[in-house]
């Protein structure tokens, strides 16, 4: 038996309000929305709906909502194939105004045969879409995927075509027509203003329209094939000229970020060093276990001895993900110690190199295998809790303090554990502020055999409001036995490593953007003060090394010519109090990005 | 053209059997509640939204970097959030059933990509205050 008008209008509605946005998967409608779409009461809809379930048309869910089965889905395509059809026939064939046609085809595609509407089709040439736009379902069904954007998401700048419009309420229709807005039509949006809620746009000859956000979300649009072109071929102009995002590209399962610099330090020759390329991969096996990993060439050749370059995997870990407020990662892990350790892409931070005290005090890039749990607890709060390998205190020196002794979970020494803590708030918009603890115990196995507890701490916060960017950062570390510690190590090298029982630094950084070239692009100045201390207490019977009582003063500049592309330069003039020592003047220029 | 005459005849008979269903035409909803969400490295602000039970909202997504997913799991939402100055992404969201949907960065943004998720949590009817 053929269904019914009305089993084809339920049909109808289900599959376009499940559908959603083009792009989207269906999803279960509500058996109100399908009520009030059909403009019948709910219980009404639910009988209907229950009657279409038995004939294996609908899957209905009590208290859910309905989707369709395959077979209704096939149903309704063609009840659509049949509307859309009829109303582009009416309007190149008949002449009728295209927002006076819905409600004709609404009567209309219950009774057309599927020989009228092939011939109709046909005769058509075979159309696509129908004059809003819509897409046509094939004789089978079969709806060709339109895009996603609309006149509210696509790129601002560059210009787009209006494909379909969604609302067919014939006051919508004649507003659209009356703003040049129909399907082939071209225009671009110049700006979007929260403010008013408000779209404006250029459009035929122009023409400036502004048209409120609601309106703009109805309206879908593809980037213009020309702009396209463009962006084959000039990719000199990318930061004048068209998007780079049109059409949204993806790079696939393959992210990473590179930088290289030029340091000239006074009196030294300039050093030109390609100093990072990491590849980050990730993989997910179900929605809950997943896993990342981070491969980093630094210097860009390895041959076996640090100073030529480092082959390191910073991270490459499995997350079972749980529960918001609960969540177990193992593998190598980055530490959560300060602000660059976790987020160091150079897009993200001002400065050819990392901060001092990020390379000092705290030993970024700081990671070692492990495990350990992190979550979300409402309310802004987070935390982080892993339990890794210790650092190897006999890499301790004067100079770079603690940074050497990490085990880099290569065949790490885990005679035992290093706990890490971090607790962060992020709960007013643009604040980011935590601390965190590592402790851990390192056992130098020489003669006489000790035991070293090292304790790092540190405390954060970065802000950004408006144009204006505030970073501060102090952090310290203690190292526990330090006078056994040199006593030990001095006997195997002849000299005492003047290990510092405390080593302290602290920064404060602040970054405004002077200058809005034009969305995206920003340049950014900043100035950072830092002083970092590695012998900052020594043990008794050592006496600190002054020229590592070190304090650095940071000027520049990062240019984004695209949000993932920072173009750095800056003058660091550091300082140490030594009296003996000169002090430093560089000078940095690098290029860094994220893909 | 024989077939355009053949047509405005067929057409009035048509309309003539075919069952009335004006009575059906689809009710216009009001306007949802628009959210709006800025994600950037490694969270989303707020990571926590506070939707009725039956209520309908849009949500807004803008980067303040780089290009982030949006993904609303278990549902069909999934989107990509355009880069910063290049406008924002929205995802309609209905409140269908009580309950804690958590939404996510599905497109790889860096070291800390995993820790960026949210939640949306769908209140029961006439239960509490939505902000």
């Amino acid at each position: 038996m053929l269904p019914s008008s009305t089993v084809e209008n339920y049909l109808k509605k289900i599959y376009l309000g499940s559908t959603g946005a083009p792009g989207a998967e269906p999803r279960l409608l509500p058996m109100g929305q399908l009520a009030a779409a059909l403009g019948v009461t709910p219980g009404t809809a639910t009988t209907m709906v229950k009657t279409l379930a038995e004939s294996g048309l609908v899957n209905y869910e009590p208290y859910a909502g309905v989707s369709l089965t395959r077979a209704g889905r096939r149903l309704a395509a063609l009840v659509l194939r049949r509307h859309r059809l009829v109303e582009l026939f009416l309007v190149q064939v008949m002449g009728l105004r295209w927002d006076e046609v819905h409600d004709e085809a609404e009567l209309l595609e219950h009774v057309v045969s599927d020989r009228l509407i092939d011939r109709m089709d046909e005769m058509l040439g075979r159309p696509e879409v129908d004059p809003h736009g819509d897409p046509i379902p094939d004789a089978e069904g079969v709806v060709k995927k339109q895009p996603a954007q609309t006149l509210l998401s696509c790129p601002v700048g560059t210009r787009v075509t209006v494909t379909r419009i969604i609302d067919q309420d014939k006051q919508f229709l004649r507003f659209v027509e009356s703003h040049d807005l129909k399907p082939g039509e071209s225009v671009e949006v110049e700006e979007r203003d929260e403010a008013s809620d408000s779209v404006r746009l250029r459009g035929k000859g122009d023409r400036r329209i502004t048209i409120g956000a609601r309106a703009a979300s109805k309206l879908l649009v593809q980037v213009a094939r020309v702009a396209l072109l463009v962006l084959g071929l000039a990719t000199a102009a990318l930061a004048q000229q068209p998007d780079p995002e049109a059409g949204f590209p993806s790079t696939g399962p393959i992210s990473g970020y590179m930088d290289f610099h030029v340091n000239k330090g006074d009196g030294e020759a300039a050093v030109i060093d390609f100093h990072r390329f990491v590849l980050l991969v990730n993989h997910s096996f179900t929605s809950k276990i997943r896993f990342v990993g981070e491969l980093e060439v630094e210097h860009a050749f390895v041959e076996g001895l640090e100073e030529s370059g480092e082959l390191e995997l910073e991270q490459a870990y499995i997350d079972f993900l749980l529960s918001r407020s609960f969540n177990i990662r193992a593998g190598m892990l980055l530490l959560p110690m300060g602000i660059i350790n976790e987020r160091h892409e150079p897009p993200v931070f001002n400065g050819v190199e990392r901060p001092f005290v990020d390379t000092v005090i705290i030993p970024t890039t700081w990671f070692d295998a492990g495990a350990g749990v992190h979550g979300e607890i409402g309310r802004g709060l987070r935390y982080r809790a892993y339990v890794t390998a210790p650092l190897d205190a006999r890499e301790f020196s004067a100079d770079e303090g603690i940074r050497e002794g990490r085990q880099k979970g290569g065949q790490a020494t885990a005679a035992s554990a290093a706990f890490t803590g971090r607790a962060e708030y992020l709960g007013v918009r643009g604040l980011t502020a935590g601390a965190a603890l590592w402790r851990g115990a390192s056992r130098v196995t020489q003669t006489p055999e000790l035991n070293s507890s090292v304790l790092v701490g540190e405390a954060d916060a970065r802000y950004r409001r408006g144009r204006l960017e505030l970073r501060g950062e102090i952090a310290r570390v203690n190292v526990g036995n330090a006078a056994a510690l040199n006593d030990s190590l001095g006997r195997a090298v002849g000299v005492p490593p003047n290990i510092a029982s405390a080593m302290r630094g602290f920064y404060g950084e602040a970054g405004y953007r002077v200058w809005d070239a034009g969305a995206p692009r920003d340049l950014v100045a900043f100035f950072r003060y830092e002083n970092f201390d590695t012998q900052f207490r020594m043990p008794a019977g050592l006496l600190p090394l002054k020229e590592f009582d070190r304090d650095a003063f940071v000027v520049g500049t990062t240019y984004y010519p695209d949000p993932d592309v920072a173009v750095k330069a800056d003058y660091i003039h550091v300082r140490n109090q030594s009296g003996i020592f000169a002090n430093r003047h560089l000078l940095n220029v690098g290029l860094g990005w994220w893909f | 053209m024989d077939v355009t005459i053949r047509m405005l005849v067929v057409l009035p008979l048509l309309l003539m059997v075919g069952e009335p269903s004006r009575a059906a035409r689809a009710t216009q909803l009001a306007a949802p509640r628009v959210i709006e969400i800025s994600a950037e490295r490694f969270q989303f602000w707020p990571s926590e939204v506070v939707v009725r039970e039956g209520e309908e909202v849009e949500l807004r997504l803008r980067s303040d970097d780089t290009i982030h997913g949006f993904r609303i799991l278990g549902s069909g939402t999934n989107l990509q959030v355009p880069k910063r100055g290049h406008g924002y992404a929205t995802a309609r969201f209905m409140g269908s059933r009580p309950g804690r949907y958590t939404f996510e960065c599905n497109r790889l943004c860096g070291a800390g990509h995993d820790f960026m998720r949210g939640v949306i949590v769908v209140r029961p009817a006439g239960t509490g205050v939505v902000p």
